[in-house]
């Protein structure tokens, strides 16, 4: 058994496709509803899924850019963006996306370590920019701010432990000069 | 001479798929073909599907496609007999056509003097007019003043179009609804004309209000028999380049057709026409039709009159290049159903149709009743950037317009193309149009529908999503990038990686 979790950036935000993998089984679970497949690759590299309703999708996996995925089926060609699962979870928390004119709470929303801690209270930050490393599952994830504003608050310590859920860095909109 | 030296040889002084298609025609007929390419198309499929292949020179078309003595010495040194052009490139160059009968070669198309008399705007229209072919009526020389421009719209009737006779690419031209419109118009444009060109001298010509473009084919052979096979409608365009063709005009009836097949040979007998040829015309919502002009070649869409009309017009051009006469008289033809030919390109739709080269990394073409394809690439295959990026032509057909359209709408989900951009995008979205579906639109139509938004990039549907999920999930099966990333996306890259190996839940 295999299990592996897709985030991709959805209409509303990022979307978790948890997969188990076990041989042609595969199960599916978005939202907490979970369907399951028979996945089978085809002789010219398609992949192709029947569903336990006999439902049969068929379509083509290709890397596009850096971060994406190419998907092509009878429906046509769609690009899946695949999201860095702490970091499009941070950037866009459950509310939404935030605007730059709010405070924004970065939290870690899953238990880690913090490897590395770049900015410090006051510190003005450019959309985009690091603001810690966080270790994770064996990874360590860069988390960058998605938007630029100053920061308010650093909670963590480089070396030192945290749970899901904590709150990592507090996020302020830029004061005009 | 050998023992095969009495078999005819041709070369095709092109590539792609109209090379591959007129390859087909010469085995067909028990002619023997012979390919010519740049240094980028050394492993293309015209020249694996040859019995001979002369390299040219290098990519740039100027010193390989449209080199004309390294053509002929590719003839020579292969013992080709004939020289088809194909279309684009040099088919209809008069100087070509002229240097391959001077060097003793079967030019299969039409004689030096049609492709140069057609060859020019000014020249050309003038011929109509004598040979009886309505051309869009306009004043013979610049206007005095705005009252001589209204006795000519009295006569032709507005709305009108004012022209600096200096101008061109658009510029110092306005158009003119009514007659209390004209004064004013007629003093910007002068003005305009003086200030652009340096010379205020306008004239008028009768404006064709959402005209749609409707072409005729024609043939004829070295006896003088000229037949029209059936028209085309291509009005759809996109900046004045077809994008979709159809035989027959959902608009042409049996009168009209009769008035533009009668209108068709009248031009072609003009210049004493032989071969494939195709004259095209405006039509104008009121049934009326004007010259515009005539392309002394096989066209791009010649498929569709295939399709319908139960010809081979590659084939009858060689054999009428032959010698033989034409293979059909106009009594001898029926039409039957419907044809639609999409134009398939390396373009990406979603970015102003911009070219996309690169490699073709699967390419799985529709099959079955009424499917036809004609495909100059294969899967692996490499789209250069030197030539146009047409990949090939979907034709369908059906017994009529709706279920022609109903098998384009099955081809196109039956049609992948991946590693590049391709127009496909577009037909599937013109397949599920109303406007298109209903054949109401006219030859702006589709420059109008795609700034309204014809195309969104709809988000990835949850089959895809599921698709991508199971595949990412058995990351072995995964194939490599395609390209380095974009500059600064080590994060994205980081990503990637973390998509693939997968989170451990």
């Amino acid at each position: 058994m295999r299990r592996t979790t897709l985030v991709h950036r959805g209409p509303n935000g990022p979307e978790e496709v948890l997969v188990a993998l076990d041989g042609k089984r595969c199960s599916f679970t978005v939202a907490g509803r979970t369907e399951t497949a028979e996945a089978v690759h085809l002789p010219d590299g398609r992949l192709s899924l029947i569903f336990e309703d006999g439902r049969q999708v068929s379509g083509r996996l290709l890397p596009a850019a850096a971060g994406e995925v190419e998907v092509s089926t009878a429906a046509g060609t769609a690009r899946i963006a695949l999201a860095e699962p702490l970091r499009d979870r941070l950037a866009h928390p459950p509310g939404g996306a935030s605007e730059a004119s709010e405070t924004e709470e970065v939290r870690a929303l899953m238990p880690g370590r913090v490897v590395e801690v770049s900015v410090s209270p006051g510190d003005s930050v450019a959309p985009g920019a690091l603001l810690l490393v966080l270790e994770a599952m064996k990874m360590q994830n860069e988390i960058r701010s998605v938007r630029g504003g100053r920061v308010a608050l650093v909670d963590v310590v480089a070396g030192r432990p945290v749970e899901g859920g904590a709150r990592l860095v507090v996020l302020e909109p830029e004061i005009p000069a | 001479m050998n023992a095969r030296g009495s078999r005819p040889r041709l070369l095709v002084a092109n590539r792609g798929e109209i090379a591959l298609r007129i390859f087909r025609a010469c085995r067909d007929l028990g002619v023997e073909t012979v390919a010519v390419y740049s240094d980028a198309d050394r492993a293309a499929p015209h020249v694996a599907a040859a019995d001979f292949a002369v390299r040219l020179g290098p990519a740039p078309a100027r010193e390989s496609y449209l080199s004309i003595p390294a053509l002929l010495e590719a003839a020579r040194k292969t013992r080709a007999t004939l020289i088809h052009p194909g279309y684009g490139f040099l088919a209809e160059n008069a100087a070509f056509a002229r240097a391959c009968t001077e060097a003793g070669l079967v030019f299969v198309g039409p004689p030096a003097s049609a492709i140069a008399a057609m060859g020019s705007k000014t020249g050309s229209r003038r011929l109509m007019e004598q040979a009886g072919v309505p051309v869009v009526p306009g004043m013979a020389g610049p206007a005095r003043d705005a009252a001589e421009v209204a006795v000519f719209a009295r006569k032709v009737g507005y709305p009108v179009l004012l022209k600096a006779s200096a101008g061109g690419g658009g510029k110092g031209m306005r158009r003119v609804d009514s007659e209390g419109d004209l004064a004013a118009a007629f003093a910007r444009v002068s003005a305009e004309a003086e200030a652009s060109f340096g010379d205020g001298a306008t004239y008028a010509e009768k404006l064709v209000d959402r005209p749609r473009h409707v072409e005729v084919q024609v043939v004829g052979d070295a006896g003088g028999n000229l037949v029209a096979v059936g028209e085309r409608e291509c009005s759809l365009q996109r900046r004045h380049q077809k994008v979709v063709e159809e035989c027959p005009s959902p608009v042409v009836d049996g009168a009209l057709r009769a008035r533009l097949f009668e209108a068709a040979v009248a031009a072609a007998r003009a210049v004493s026409y032989v071969s494939c040829g195709t004259v095209e015309f405006l039509l104008a919502p009121d049934g009326s039709f004007y010259f515009l002009e005539m392309n002394t070649r096989l066209q791009v869409e010649h498929p569709v009159t295939e399709e319908v009309w139960g010809v081979d017009l590659a084939a009858a051009m060689i054999s009428i290049a032959l010698g033989a006469p034409l293979p059909f008289s106009a009594g001898s033809l029926t039409p039957r159903g419907h044809a639609i030919e999409c134009r398939v390109y390396a373009e990406d739709p979603f970015r102003g149709f911009a070219p996309s080269p690169g490699t073709i990394a699967a390419l799985r073409l529709p099959e079955g009743p009424g499917v036809r394809n004609d495909v100059g690439v294969e899967s692996g295959s490499v789209v250069p950037i030197d030539y146009d990026p047409m990949l090939g032509k979907l034709v369908v057909h059906g017994p009529d317009r709706a279920a022609a359209i109903a098998r384009l709408a099955r081809a196109l989900s039956d049609y992948e193309i991946a590693g590049v951009e391709t127009t496909l995008p577009l037909f599937r979205a013109l397949a599920a149009d109303a406007d298109f579906r209903s054949a109401s639109f006219d030859v702006q139509w589709l420059d109008r529908r795609l700034a309204e938004g014809l195309l969104t990039k709809a988000a990835p549907g949850p089959d895809a999503v599921l698709l991508a999920a199971a595949g990412l999930a058995g990351a072995e099966t995964v194939p490599a990038p395609r390209g380095p990333g974009e500059a600064g996306s080590l994060w994205r890259d980081a990503a990637r990686r973390d998509a693939l190996r997968g989170v451990l839940g």
